[in-house]
């Protein structure tokens, strides 16, 4: 028995080196240089080049680390040990592979392009891959094996989670939230009848702490306290409120106003607007162009004489993927009103 | 604002939510599932039974007061939990023990009973069911702060948000090749079924009733259902092991996606919590055998078909997998309990498509349509 403990143990160890390397190659292969130009809606995608396409793409379920962490892939060989014993496999597992393996294939065929559809199997597979790998280190002869497994699992999530500032990103937003807690685990050391001294000296740390953040938090200038709150906490909801209250005293009799993927004119407003895509040059109400093939000049004739529009909603976000619609805005048309976030209402000049 | 929310609140997430999880334990006979896990089911499903049956009323009786639609569905929730009221007990025992041993665990000083050293005692510390509620609390915190402060801004949410406001607006689901609006121009070329849209129509309803505006309801979903799924792998991971459960939160939550979903607005948790609840329901159906499983994965995989398409293209292999796993004799035990579960599905979600394929825009059988 100890014997094949201690094979178990070599085992293990080979497979945690040869699952940290597959990591290590997937973050090496995505992180490669594009060649040549780069196509700004695929980079926004993250699958600009081939090997993003194929690992954050049609096999983002599995290697997009940023968005889904680096644990997905291990469903893989999960799935294979299952298939391989397949004749020992319960209703329920069997029930699992059928909807997990159709989702998989849908997911990598229809959702390659957008993370979000690649988002659907998460709250799935992570508790698959935990619940599967528990079980097979349940076993007597890997029973040892099991604290050490979930240990590899949190180091590998948190170096991707450190690797993206994920977790740094996490504390700072929720940094002053956090703090208030360090109360109640004063609280809780403080009532320890077990650990008296410790507990008392552990509360009084906590609360050392608490108080040290507080005075921070006060002795900072107001202005900076506001710009703090305004870059890193959920106050930050920039909105274009100008340019919204603008849209509602247009007169629409007159002319409509195109929006460049912004929805929020139809939600915040009563305007009547033209939905153009700018990231596709694709117009909603044509089901087609309006820059392809057209000079800047023309673009505004276009819009003005077959569309009916005389205004336009952009924000510099949007106008970065298309340099013809960005020439049309500074040469033909009037900015109205500028507002935050680089949301801009503008006024064609004809 | 802040009444109308509440009520609302009150209304869809708890009497909603308590009119399902009373149906649920009403057939659940053979107490194979507990009651606490139905809760944790139920406690997504008021919301989008809400819109269901909002979808039906504007679509069969349109153009009525707002009062209406309200009224008729609160009090479809209120006549539920009355047929149901000798569960209620139950249930409310069921509550309280869930609450008592959150205080409980929360209460509890540094350093357990027994001989335990120091490092066992930081271990039982650390690797507890309270460090789940700590969790729990803060992004319950957050998702508050979050909801009061910060408009809907996310593309997406805006656009399932704008449609709900056309259909407030219009108080009419119809069928036709193009969903367009006349008044704003406002062109719908989602694919999906309207369980979302029609939350922010809920929303704008409640506010109609009590001439408010606002739409804390709305901005709430994201972050009900963000608590509901790290929720549910904790639940059903704890049952192994406290460490293992704590271990997927963990993993879950330190991706860019859950910091994504922790920010900003958007469809994904809705959907996700009812493709997973379904999921979770159908191993359970297939291995217990038993009706409240069944009947559960029935309206979860018609809300994951009326929260979006991914839902009920899933909904067929859903049915495969459980004609294929479940015991029994094909005939008689097997398609039946599939019948009843194909039922539900349509009537719960997957009806929208059908009727969009035959007299509405395709759906996916035909390119977009424009006007």
């Amino acid at each position: 028995m100890e014997s094949t403990k201690r094979r178990n143990s070599i085992l293990f160890v080979l497979g945690s080196v040869v699952a940290t390397c597959v990591i290590f190659l997937v973050y090496y292969l995505v992180e490669l240089e594009p060649k040549g130009a780069v196509d700004a809606a695929k980079a926004y995608r993250d699958v600009e080049t081939f090997g993003k396409l194929w690992l954050n793409g049609y096999g983002g379920h599995f290697f997009h680390f940023l968005y889904f962490g680096n644990l997905n892939w291990l469903a893989i060989p999960v799935v294979l040990v299952m298939l391989a014993n397949f004749k020992k496999l319960s209703r329920e597992a069997w029930a699992f592979l059928i909807v997990y393996g159709a989702c998989v294939l849908i997911v990598m065929v229809h959702g390659y392009f957008t993370y979000r559809y690649k988002y659907t199997l998460s709250f799935l597979v992570i508790p698959f891959i935990l619940y599967a790998g528990y079980q097979f280190f349940s076993r007597e002869s890997l029973k040892h094996l099991r604290g050490w497994f979930m240990l590899v699992l949190l180091a590998l999530a948190a170096y991707n989670a450190w690797k993206y500032k994920i977790i740094f990103n996490i504390l700072i937003y929720t940094s002053f939230l956090v703090m208030p807690f360090l109360l109640y685990f004063a609280y809780v050391f403080f009532r320890s009848k077990k650990y008296p001294k410790l507990g008392k000296v552990v509360a009084l740390g906590c609360i050392a702490m608490f108080s040290l953040w507080g005075v921070k938090q006060l002795l900072k200038p107001s202005d900076k306290v506001a710009d703090t709150f305004n870059k890193r906490t959920f106050f930050n909801h920039r909105m274009p409120w100008q340019v919204f209250s603008a849209l509602d005293t247009i007169d629409y009799s007159k002319g409509m106003v195109l929006t460049n993927n912004s929805p929020g004119v139809y939600y915040f407003t009563n305007t009547k607007a033209v939905y153009y895509k700018g990231v596709m040059d694709w117009c909603y109400a044509t089901n087609d162009s309006i820059t392809g093939g057209r000079t800047p000049a023309e673009v505004a004739d276009y819009l003005k004489d077959s569309l009916n529009i005389n205004y336009v909603v952009s924000s510099a976000f949007q106008d970065s993927f298309n340099a013809t619609f960005t020439a049309f805005l500074v040469k033909e048309c009037d900015r109205v009103i500028e507002d935050d976030p680089a949301f801009s209402l503008y006024r064609i000049r004809r | 604002m802040v009444l109308t929310f509440i009520i609302n609140a009150i209304v869809t997430y708890g009497l909603g939510g308590l009119a399902l999880w009373l149906c649920l334990m009403r057939w659940n006979k053979t107490q194979k599932v507990s009651n606490t896990e139905l809760l944790l089911y139920a406690a997504g499903m008021g919301p989008a039974a809400a819109t269901l049956l909002l979808y039906y009323l504007l679509w069969l009786l349109p153009g009525q007061a707002d009062v209406f639609y309200v009224g008729s569905i609160s009090f479809l929730f209120v006549a539920l939990i009355a047929w149901n009221k000798k569960l209620l007990g139950t249930a409310f025992a069921n509550v309280r023990g869930v609450l008592k041993h959150m205080g409980r665990s929360l209460n509890e000083p540094f350093g357990s009973e027994g001989e335990h050293g120091l490092i066992e005692d930081v271990k039982r510390f650390v690797f507890s069911d309270r460090t789940f509620f700590l969790f729990f609390i803060l992004l319950a915190v957050w998702s508050i702060g979050l909801t009061i402060a910060k408009p809907l801004n996310s593309h997406d949410m805006l656009i399932y948000a704008s449609q709900g406001k056309v259909f407030y607006q219009d108080k009419l689901i119809s069928y036709g090749p193009v969903r367009w609006d006349e008044a704003s121009n406002y062109l719908y070329i989602g694919l999906h079924a309207f369980s979302f849209p029609l939350q922010t129509t809920w929303d704008l309803l409640w506010n109609g009733v009590f001439g408010t505006k606002g739409d804390w309801y709305t901005r709430s979903l994201n972050f009900h259902y963000l608590l509901l799924l790290f929720s549910m792998a904790y639940y059903h991971l704890r049952k192994v092991d406290v460490r293992l459960a704590l271990l997927a939160v963990f993993v879950l939550v330190f991706t860019k996606i859950s910091l994504d979903k922790i920010m900003y607005y958007s469809l994904d948790t809705y959907r996700l919590f009812f493709f997973t609840a379904m999921v979770f329901l159908l191993l359970k159906a297939v291995k217990h055998n038993d009706w409240s499983s069944t009947i559960g994965m029935g309206i979860m995989g018609g809300f994951a078909a009326g929260a979006h398409s991914f839902g009920v293209i899933v909904l067929p292999i859903v049915g495969f997998a459980f004609l294929v796993c479940l015991p029994g004799h094909l005939i008689k035990d097997r398609l039946p309990k599939v019948g009843v579960v194909a039922l539900l599905f349509l009537l719960t979600g997957a009806l929208h498509y059908i009727i969009d394929i035959l007299w509405g825009t395709g759906w996916i059988f035909q390119d977009i349509k424009f006007i």
